[in-house]
């Protein structure tokens, strides 16, 4: 489709130019041949970028990235796609069925129920010292500090309400007033003490922990770092929607990530372009039911009151370089609505070892951009003139 | 100015003009013709814009059937059934989705038409899981969907 274009410009220019300059003769030739030496010099140039371009597909097979596997599974009850760039095919494959399998893992490590869940044994411990697998200590770590600087917000112990609402199972009902009272005293994050040197933790007044928050955040930090052992420097995961981008794209442009329009999920709000970054989102369309009543109850449920969080906004999108972190900080802004979160963005000085970046929706539609991260967003058509950038 | 000298000059001058135009032609189509190299280079080298599209159908990780949607020309549907249960699946030219399910909560069945990377379907409850790769990716040109 270029080409035709190009060579109409190019061979009608030299006519036109001829016939219209009047210059002397001896000028005009000399400028013709400067014309021709020019015409060859960069046909010459066109010709080499060919060559090179054929190069790049012939020769690929010795680049760091000309092999792609992709992966697509359920796995922490969501769909999951992995797409992973190598140097051969069969290094992209087994790096992929690695992730899948390292996945699966940790799925039966941090899920709810199970006879090999951490989760499980913590809960069912009664409130006496567990050792847990050495690997799900970040976990924690990330979890109770995000739980600390959002006040809460975000808490790692809400298991009780989760499993009240039946988020937990899919057994949706809506519990009491009296019942959720009896609940939150064994709801807060300081009863959950993670010793990281002893690699134990210790629940307290019955309190139960819910990994849901944080797991596929962790998944994807665990798998990063499982990509970086086999040299793996290209890969787009897709964890249930949480999307993690491992270096750039083969061609080394940034990854392209989509932020749903909360309000008609399957279309967009706009594009984030990342490298080296994950993308996690929190919204009430993700996870919800509709009760006897007509009222629909989402599955960001408010530690503090026991019922789904009453927040100006539909959805967050929280970037930053820790999936874990990402995960949950994403739940604790929606929960705390954009004032709060905005504060706990200012928080974080910009660049530091904690600062992050978000896109949020709020219920009338209108996005607000935190000032890192407004370079790389470009609203879809509907949203261009309703966006806003936050600065710090 | 005399009339002989002058139409001498003049005929000099057309056949000096006409020795340019071949120069410029020459030039020209030296130039056009490195485009045309240059373009086909490009375009077997790089993706056909949007064109070919492959969907790819999996159970619990298991690749159950890869359909060319590229070469797909009347619409038809495909039943996967396991203990698990039942999707079928409608393909049409250059897409694809989930029509019918006897799952719980029709996650797949809601998830619509795939066309394109970014969107993939999964029916967590059977384990099922739909992909479509496309060259050159989809018209709003994602690569993952943050939901």
């Amino acid at each position: 489709m270029i080409a035709p274009g190009r060579q109409k410009r190019a061979s009608r220019r030299p006519f036109r130019r001829a016939r219209a300059l009047p210059l002397p003769y001896k000028t005009g030739k000399a400028l013709t041949r400067w014309r021709a030496v020019a015409a060859l010099a960069c046909a010459a140039a066109l010709l080499v970028f060919a060559c090179a371009g054929c190069a790049d597909g012939a020769g690929s097979a010795t680049s760091s990235t000309s092999a792609t596997a992709t992966r697509s599974f359920t796995s922490m009850a969501t769909g999951m796609t992995l797409t992973v760039h190598a140097s051969n095919q069969q290094a992209a494959d087994d790096a992929a069925e690695a992730c899948e399998d390292r996945v699966e893992q940790l799925d039966a490590l941090l899920s709810p129920t199970g006879d090999e869940s951490q989760i499980a044994l913590l809960n069912n411990a009664g409130g006496t010292v567990t050792f847990l697998s050495d690997d799900l200590q970040p976990l924690f770590e990330a979890a109770c500090s995000v739980a600390q600087e959002t006040g809460g917000a975000f808490d790692p112990t809400i298991y009780p309400l989760t499993s009240a609402w039946g988020f937990t199972d899919g057994n949706h009902r809506v519990p009491s007033d009296d019942e959720l009272a009896a609940l939150l005293p064994r709801v807060g994050f300081e009863r959950l003490r993670a010793d990281a040197s002893a690699g134990t933790v210790v629940l307290e007044d019955n309190a139960q922990v819910d990994a849901g928050g944080v797991a596929k955040g962790f998944a994807a930090d665990e798998l990063r770092a499982l990509l970086a052992k086999r040299d793996v420097t290209s890969a787009l995961l897709d964890l249930g929607g949480n999307v993690t981008a491992l270096g750039t794209k083969p061609d080394g442009s940034a990854w392209r990530v989509g932020v749903a329009d909360p309000a008609a999920p399957d279309r967009l709000a706009g594009t984030l372009e990342l490298v080296d970054a994950t993308a996690s989102t929190s919204g009430t369309y993700q996870r919800f039911f509709v009760d006897g009543n007509g009222v629909k109850r989402h599955h960001l449920i408010d530690p503090a009151t026991g019922y789904p969080a009453e927040s100006d906004l539909a959805s967050v999108t929280v970037v930053g370089a820790c999936g874990a972190r990402c995960d949950a900080l994403s739940t604790a802004l929606f929960v705390m609505g954009s004032d709060r979160a905005l504060d706990v963005w200012r928080a974080q000085a910009e660049g530091g070892s904690g600062s992050f970046e978000a896109v949020f929706v709020d219920e009338g539609g209108n996005v607000l951009v935190t000032g890192g991260i407004a370079s790389a967003f470009s609203p879809s058509a509907d949203f261009a003139d309703r966006v806003t950038e936050v600065r710090r | 100015m005399r009339p002989r000298a002058a139409t001498a000059a003049l005929e000099t001058a057309a056949r000096r003009d006409r020795g340019r135009r071949v120069e410029i032609l020459f030039a020209v189509a030296v130039a056009a013709t490195a485009l045309v190299l240059f373009a086909v280079a490009q375009a077997a080298g790089a993706a056909p814009f949007g064109a070919h599209a492959v969907a790819t159908i999996a159970r619990n990780g298991t690749v159950l059937e890869t359909i060319d949607l590229s070469a797909v020309d009347e619409p038809y549907t495909l039943r996967f059934e396991d203990e698990s249960g039942a999707n079928v699946v409608a393909v049409e030219p250059g897409r694809i989705r989930v029509v019918e399910a006897d799952c719980p909560d029709k996650v797949c069945v809601n998830a619509g038409w795939i066309d394109a990377p970014g969107r993939p379907i999964a029916c967590v409850p059977h384990g099922l899981t739909i992909v479509v790769e496309r060259e050159g990716g989809g018209a709003d040109g994602i690569d993952a969907l943050a939901r």
